[in-house]
């Protein structure tokens, strides 16, 4: 039986590619209607390929699929943007290979989600265009990230008893604060100041649109990115190498 | 495997262990092979295996040579002012090929990637640093791809060698030799205009 064949027009970001043969490169596209895809591009890696700066990480822009099976092959891309300041700063490229790896990892397959395709389009061009420190970009995209994935941290009140504390620890595994008495039967959890747990409530109720004015102290920044980086990976049950990179060139240049 | 007889099985096997060679393309090598003339045969093998035996990496600037130093390091006749920074060997066999530079190399043999996990400590870029303090250096073409990772690499070291008062320059970006004006993209198009010059 003959196989039904679709061209499908959608917009995208490139979160992912691994080059072979010759010239040829499969890329992972963040689509808003499709999901996280993998695309075909053929012979995109030759000098005079339409395609070359449409299969470069970050790229943003309209691409033209043709669908036959699973498989998606690419017919036509226009690049909207290529985020191109991102590769002249290396701490803006570390957090930003850090989104699309995060990103990259909790993208469903062939699922519209258009809300995680705007908010890295909102995050990339904070990271490309704005004078923010890329950490509390990076930050913020985390906290937004694990809301919308339904992880939303519960910062109202302890999560085990229920009663309000003066002081709270954090606990990664259940998504959200415990008092000092559940801590200490439960002995786990990260000390969390009451300044940070106002910053994670502020980044969760707050316009992405108004991150240009977001101003995070520097203990409250130290803390905020041991207990995100904890619950990120609690929740994706597994370590990203570029979290790990991002950590250690941190620790090398000291605090940004 | 079991239908060929085992001299043949182990080249087939060893054969598509080569990048780009499936079981199909590495049984008719094998079958070409064998029906090759033996002192082609003998000179392919000891061509193999000279190539591994002999080739060493040069102790200056990382390209491949039958010595501790390559021939390029060694040559009177290059400018020992004039460093070009390619990410492979490979690049400098590319840069040869235009017989235009006649300068020294530096092969940093990868490039900066946070999504590989590769960073400026895994690339020859502390090697660079050293040679560049050497005072007859006045200047570093930076000539890694036109891609994020290069782009990446070529920005990071230009910031480390602008303190040290360092002529640092990068190949041009713009439009292939026979391309098509309308098919470029508006990246490659916008930097060809900022690279625009005089005629």
């Amino acid at each position: 039986m003959k196989e039904i064949t679709r061209h499908l027009p959608t917009q995208g970001v490139v979160l992912r590619y691994t080059n072979f043969r010759e010239a040829d490169r499969m890329i992972t596209l963040l689509s808003p209607e499709l999901g996280k895809i993998s695309v075909l591009a053929r012979g995109c890696r030759k000098q005079k390929s339409r395609f070359l700066s449409a299969t470069e990480l970050f790229a943003y822009g309209d691409y033209v699929l043709y669908r036959k099976g699973d498989f998606h092959i690419m017919t036509q891309a226009n690049v909207r943007d290529s985020f191109y300041e991102i590769r002249n700063d290396f701490n803006k490229l570390v957090y930003s290979s850090y989104i699309l790896d995060l990103t990259d990892e909790v993208a469903s397959p062939g699922q519209e989600d258009y809300h995680l395709f705007y908010l890295l389009l909102q995050i990339l061009s904070y990271l490309c265009y704005s004078d923010l420190c890329p950490k509390d970009i990076t930050h913020v995209f985390e906290v937004k990230l694990m809301a919308h994935l339904g992880y939303r941290p519960v910062l109202d009140s302890c999560m085990n008893c229920g009663s309000n504390s003066k002081s709270y620890h954090f606990d990664v595994r259940e998504g959200g604060l415990i008092c000092d008495d559940c801590h200490n039967m439960v002995k786990r959890g990260y000390t969390i100041q009451m300044g940070t747990i106002r910053t994670i409530e502020h980044i969760l109720d707050m316009d992405i649109k108004r991150l240009n004015i977001l101003k995070i102290p520097a203990p409250i920044k130290e803390e905020l990115d041991r207990i995100l980086e904890a619950y990120v990976e609690e929740r994706l049950e597994k370590r990203l190498k570029t979290r790990q990179f991002m950590k250690k060139i941190s620790r090398e240049r000291g605090p940004s | 495997m079991n239908y060929y007889i085992e001299p043949i099985a182990r080249l087939v096997n060893e054969l598509s262990r080569l990048p780009g060679i499936g079981n199909k393309t590495a049984q008719r090598l094998a079958f070409h092979i064998i029906n090759m003339p033996e002192e082609h045969v003998k000179s392919l093998a000891k061509a193999i295996d000279e190539v591994k035996g002999h080739i060493k990496y040069c102790n200056i600037c990382g390209n491949i040579s039958e010595e501790d130093t390559c021939l390029i390091c060694k040559s009177p006749i290059r400018d020992q002012s004039t460093i070009c920074v390619v990410e492979d060997i490979r690049d400098v066999m590319a840069m040869e090929r235009t017989r235009e530079y006649k300068g020294l190399y530096h092969v940093l043999k990868g490039t900066i990637s946070p999504m590989d996990g590769i960073g400026p400590d895994d690339i020859r870029i502390k090697e660079l640093l050293h040679r560049v303090q050497d005072d007859s250096i006045k200047e570093v073409i930076m000539a890694t791809n036109p891609n994020i990772e290069g782009e990446a690499t070529a920005v990071y070291i230009s910031k480390l060698l602008k303190p040290m008062g360092i002529k640092t320059t990068r190949i041009a970006h713009g439009l292939p030799v026979g391309g098509d004006l309308e098919y470029a993209d508006q990246v490659t198009i916008s930097k060809a205009l900022e690279g625009r010059r005089e005629m």
